[in-house]
């Protein structure tokens, strides 16, 4: 009888690996791709706070400033490269003022693409980027009168034309 | 009536018949549970592939060649698996996948001409790919098909 249970013990033990295995093997790309569409889903939120308040900040004409707190954008997280294995959004996010949109680009290598990117559109065609001070903490949106002043870390935000 | 008095090898004999038949059972219907599991995992890949895209398109992401869209309600609403014929010595299985999607995201009225579409049938067939080759790009992969060691898949799709 010792030799039956072993045996049994042997077989079963490698069937339970070979259904564990696979089925890890399908959670871990199912949680991949869950992840990417989630960071994508929040990349997406944060340009459509930040260009919600750069309208605002032109609608509202001269000296009007509002401010997105870091809970609101949180750019270290929203950046991070480690927890979410080599993918993530790329910062910094472009306000491209020549198409007058917020240019967002995401890494979708871990899951076969190249750089997917989505855009949404702003009002103004003139905002500026300026670093953060202690009058204007970043992410402060401000109306000058002239353009709109966006005080942000140039790895965070960036705009071009 | 005789008893037997020494029945002690008597189950490692009944375990070694059964074991056997089983194992003899198994060999004889293993090629037909791994065309199976092909079919099966094609099928598992092809959905996750095409909802990913839907998802990512929804959100108003695009790839590199492909048109702009807005953002909008895409949902992938079925994945069918239909068999096509043969192509040299593989079985052909095509995957029709149904889309619905709102009428401004919808670029043109052939799907696969699409920027939905397009974008959903790459997905659909990159995904493929990865579960039978482990990488986005393996050797039996083109970005409309897949083949593997039993099957050919390609994709195609029709608006809702």
């Amino acid at each position: 009888m010792r030799g039956q249970i072993s045996i049994e013990v042997a077989l079963m033990t490698g069937i339970a690996i070979l259904v564990i295995v696979s089925l890890v093997n399908v959670n871990f790309e199912r949680l991949s791709m869950a992840r990417e569409i989630g960071e994508a889903g929040e990349a997406k939120m944060v340009a459509t706070l930040i260009a919600g308040a750069i309208n605002k900040a032109y609608a509202n004409g001269a000296g009007f400033q509002v401010r997105l707190s870091p809970e609101q954008v949180n750019f270290t997280r929203l950046g991070e490269m480690q927890r979410i294995e080599g993918t993530g959004v790329q910062l910094p996010i472009i306000i491209d003022n020549t198409i007058r949109k917020i240019v967002i680009q995401k890494n979708m290598l871990k899951t076969g693409g190249e750089i997917w990117n989505a855009t949404v559109p702003i009002i103004p065609n003139n905002t500026l980027r300026r670093d953060p001070s202690s009058d204007y903490p970043e992410l402060t949106i401000r109306n000058n009168g002239t353009s709109i002043i966006i005080y942000a870390n140039a790895a965070h935000i960036d705009t071009v034309g | 009536m005789r008893t037997l008095r020494d029945s002690r090898g008597q189950i490692s004999i009944e375990f070694i018949i059964l074991v056997g038949a089983i194992m003899v059972m198994v060999i004889a219907v293993f090629p037909y549970i791994l065309r199976s599991n092909e079919l099966s995992k094609a099928h598992a890949a092809a959905r996750d592939g095409a909802t990913f895209a839907a998802g990512m398109r929804g959100l108003g992401y695009k790839g590199g060649n492909v048109n702009e869209l807005p953002s909008g309600v895409v949902k992938i609403t079925g994945v069918e698996m239909i068999r096509v014929g043969n192509y040299s010595n593989l079985d052909w299985y095509r995957f029709s996948i149904s889309i619905s999607a709102p009428g401004y995201m919808i670029d043109d009225p052939t799907c696969t001409q699409s920027s939905i579409g397009m974008s959903t049938v790459r997905q659909a067939i990159k995904h493929v790919c990865y579960a039978f080759y482990g990488n986005w790009s393996g050797e039996g992969c083109t970005s409309l098909s897949v083949n593997t060691t039993y099957y050919r898949f390609t994709a195609t799709c029709n608006f809702e």
